[in-house]
């Protein structure tokens, strides 16, 4: 049920990646305070993040009030979750090939 | 006449307390319906269970005749159903105008600044809706009604804390959808508000749901009368 409106999907889209953002700041800052390498999450801790910033993402919608929204909208929240997740996805990915390609 | 939407035979517990028993609802096309119940009756349980947006425990919501094994509110939404409840219809994450545009752009309709204007809210169009007082709020919730023109509208308390004159309002456009082909099934207390506004009378007592018909049929009604409307709105 892919027909949201485009304003919906980026508003989750942009959410999304601010949460990842704050994740992998959060998660970076500890691993630099313990002598790591921010960039070089294992598999785990890669999924670990993404599934931090979503579940932020729903706990954010739901303090927001917006699961009626959505819902005449159309919207799920399993698709509403598939919107916050993708940016994480993505940025993990695209993370994990910039670290794989410069060692 | 067609049910565009039924909840048939529902029943719902909770905690262990039977809140329903053996309800049923009927959203029919062209006909504005109205739930009434004492508090704790039942009412939002069941329109929540028919807009899908809560399980029943038994029973069955059928749309369009046809069986749904689990309802859920996004997917009645896709097919035209509305589902307005007693609160948090807006979020307070965007401005009234976004959230009219959201429903605008996903299925047509009235255009906001219309809808926002005939329901007297184009002043607030760039307010979030924390910042809307009560009435405000609901005639707010009732652009995106109009934004949406659904087929069928299930709206719990829609005349809860607001003015007589915004209840007016509310009632045109209840009848002006329902003279467009929508079913529309509203519930409250507002009594005088709700039989003017309704061509048909269901009503929610001990789980379970009796239908009364017109409302001048359904003030006719001895134990409606008795146990629900009480002495001075039995008269009127």
């Amino acid at each position: 049920m892919m027909l949201t409106g485009r304003l919906i999907i980026r508003t989750y889209v942009g959410r999304g990646a601010m949460l990842w953002l704050l994740t992998r700041a959060l998660i970076s800052a500890v691993i630099v305070a313990a002598n790591g390498n921010p960039f070089a999450l294992s598999p785990r801790s890669a999924i670990i993040v993404i599934l931090v910033s979503t579940l932020s993402g729903l706990a954010q919608s739901a303090r927001l009030r917006e699961w009626a929204l959505l819902a005449n909208l159309g919207v799920s929240r399993t698709e509403a979750a598939v919107y916050l997740a993708l940016p994480a996805l993505v940025a993990e990915l695209c993370v994990a090939v910039a670290n794989a390609s410069l060692a | 006449m067609t049910d565009l939407l039924c909840a048939d035979c529902v029943g719902k517990s909770y905690r262990g307390r039977r809140i329903l028993s053996s309800a049923s609802l009927r959203a029919v096309a062209g006909e504005v319906r109205v739930l009434l119940g004492r508090n704790g009756a039942g009412k939002s349980t069941l329109l929540r269970i028919a807009a899908g947006w809560l399980q029943p425990d038994t029973g069955i919501v059928r749309w369009e005749g046809e069986a749904l094994t689990r309802a859920s509110l996004p997917a009645l939404a896709s097919w035209g159903l509305f589902y307005l409840p007693d609160h948090d219809l807006l979020s307070n994450a965007f401005t009234l105008r976004r959230q009219l545009e959201m429903f605008h752009k996903r299925y047509g309709g009235l255009s906001p600044h219309d809808a926002a204007r005939r329901t007297g809210v184009a002043t607030h169009l760039d307010k979030r809706p924390v910042a809307l007082s009560g009435g405000e709020l609901r005639r707010a919730e009732l652009a995106a009604v109009l934004v949406r023109r659904p087929a069928c509208l299930l709206a719990d308390e829609p005349y809860r804390g607001i003015a007589p004159r915004d209840a007016e309002v509310l009632t045109s456009v209840f009848h002006e959808l329902a003279a467009s082909g929508a079913a529309i099934v509203i519930t409250g207390h507002e009594v005088p508000s709700l039989l003017e506004a309704a061509h048909h009378v269901t009503w929610c007592v001990s789980g379970t749901t009796y239908e009364l018909g017109t409302p001048g049929r359904a003030t006719e009604d001895e134990r409606f009368r008795r146990e629900y409307l009480g002495r001075s709105l039995a008269r009127g």
